[in-house]
């Protein structure tokens, strides 16, 4: 066909197309677009890559990204302890710390229990967070409240239900994100189990300050 | 004018991945294609209108257009939610159990819609509150039928002689179902099968579904049921389904497992086995319990 690519490209147009969301032809602009960049910023790209690799570790606490053992979450004496707000992904902490709304800690569990996908609870970090409230609730100061806080989807449903069986009796309240139809979103096009979640989880008007 | 890339199907999710920026490949089982894989575009934003609705255990009613790779969805409408799947884990991961066992036993582009159907009535009856360990033998043994392997459960599979009550028979998946006593094989001990256990086993070939949902079992005899059709379909399937190891693990965490079965099995319905298979009786296999609850 045409002619072979050079050994160190066609290197870099197939590291670049492993990446999620880049198909081949943004493999190819990526990397001829690097080719032709300023010596500096390819360099640079490639010292970050090195970096976010060697400097960035998980929390030993939360399993949240950090840079040192223990994160800036759970080094904040501000932030209460004894309440967890537990995500799928350490994207969903950045999501929530968006907010300002929680002043707790968290805990990551990177992923959600997908048994056809051969992921069972074994190979998330639930055995951490359920010695993290055994460690609470055996120091004398269980946990106040967990609010679980995993994606709104079949596997996001079925990690919180087991989170909930497992951590019964050993925290004070379990709580679960409520469900409903996003704001600034169309009723009419939401989907049925949205729209029956959204009734189910609906509240008195009065509530709503 | 119509396009003619454009087709309608009823469809249930089988199993999907995140694909590229937002969007979501499905495995989709359908009563006339058989398992197809598709394309779902931009379903993961927030504003997608086809949004949650193309999720695992429901069915759906889809509208597609054929594409070089994937067929790719254009239109989605809920056909039955089946919202009893997600609010009992036991119930979840036995509905993922079947789902599994469905993707495993058809390649793709084939008609399956005695599959189709079978997959639709389990989760009909899971979102029933059916007990879930009757709906995944049942299913388990339909399944088998469909697949053209119903295991032999009442003539010996070596010399074809029909078994008689009391005979010491012995459970061997690889011949296919029951081997007789005069022949070589695995121990006893090994591959035993009891009495009751056979009988529960031709009940759930014989019997239909909404019978054998009220029957009234020991605990034990269904614990042995679900053992030997387990290896059954292990055989069957080649090696262990995934989502079969997170159903027991789900059970025993209710304390709906095996130990605690037998803990609580002298006052759910032993008597019953313990009264009656003496007389050649029953096992509790005649007929619906008053209880239709009574063996979950
Ligand atoms: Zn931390
Ligand atoms: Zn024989």
């Amino acid at each position: 066909m045409s002619t072979p690519l050079i050994e160190p490209v066609a290197r870099l147009i197939e590291a670049f197309s492993r990446l999620p969301g880049i198909g081949p032809k943004t493999a190819q602009r990526l990397t001829y677009h690097l080719l032709r960049a300023p010596d500096a910023e390819a360099r640079t790209l490639a010292a970050a890559l090195v970096a976010v690799r060697d400097e960035v570790v998980f929390c030993d606490l939360c399993f949240n990204i950090s840079d040192a053992p223990t994160c800036p979450i759970c080094r904040d004496p501000v932030r209460d302890p004894r309440r967890l707000c537990v995500v799928e992904e350490p994207l969903d902490v950045l999501a929530i710390e968006r907010t300002g709304e929680w002043r707790g800690r968290y805990h990551v569990l990177h992923g959600a229990i997908s048994p056809m996908d051969g992921i069972g609870p074994e190979r998330l970090r639930i055995r951490e967070l359920l010695d993290r409230a055994l460690a609470a609730e055996g120091s004398g100061e269980p946990l106040d409240e967990v609010i679980l806080a995993t994606n709104p989807s079949l596997e996001g449903d079925a990690t919180a239900m087991y989170l909930a069986e497992r951590l019964a009796g050993h925290v004070g309240s379990i709580t679960r994100i409520a469900r409903g139809l996003p704001v600034g979103g169309d009723l009419e096009y939401a989907d049925e189990v949205t729209l029956i979640r959204a009734l189910q989880g609906r509240r008195a008007v009065e509530e709503v300050r | 004018m119509p396009d003619r890339r454009l087709y309608v199907t009823d469809a249930i999710v089988l199993s999907r991945f995140d694909f590229g920026e937002a969007d979501r490949i499905l495995t989709l089982l359908t009563p006339g294609l058989g398992k197809i894989k598709a394309i779902a575009k931009g379903i993961r934003r927030p504003t997608s209108r086809i949004g949650g609705s193309l999720e695992p255990l429901a069915e759906l009613r889809l509208q597609l257009a054929r594409g070089r790779t994937f067929d790719v969805v254009t239109q989605v409408t809920m056909q039955h939610a089946w919202l009893g799947l997600r609010d009992r884990l036991e119930v979840t991961a036995t509905a993922w159990y079947c789902a599994e066992l469905v993707d495993r036993s058809l390649e793709e582009r084939h008609a399956a819609e005695p599959l189709y159907l079978l997959l639709r009535r389990s989760y009909e009856l899971l979102d029933a509150r059916m007990a879930p360990g009757r709906v995944a033998r049942w299913f388990e043994m339909r399944l088998c039928d469909e697949l053209g392997v119903r295991p032999e459960v009442d003539r010996c599979v070596e010399c074809g002689r029909l078994l008689e009550a009391g005979d010491a028979v012995r459970w061997i998946p690889l011949l296919g179902g029951v081997l007789c006593g005069s022949h070589p094989g695995p121990s006893q001990a090994s591959a035993g099968l009891s009495t009751d256990a056979l009988r529960v086993l031709k009940a759930y070939q014989r019997m239909d579904v909404e019978a054998l949902a009220g029957l009234r079992l020991p605990a034990a005899v269904e614990v042995e049921v679900e053992r030997v059709l387990g290896e059954f379909v292990r055989h069957v399937m080649e090696r262990d389904t995934r989502s079969r190891r997170f159903l027991e693990e789900v059970r025993a965490g209710y304390g709906g497992g095996t130990s605690a079965m037998h803990a609580q099995a002298p006052a759910a319905g032993s008597a019953g086995v313990a009264a009656q298979a003496p007389a050649a009786g029953s096992a509790g296999v005649a007929g619906p319990a008053a209880r239709p609850g009574a063996a979950s």
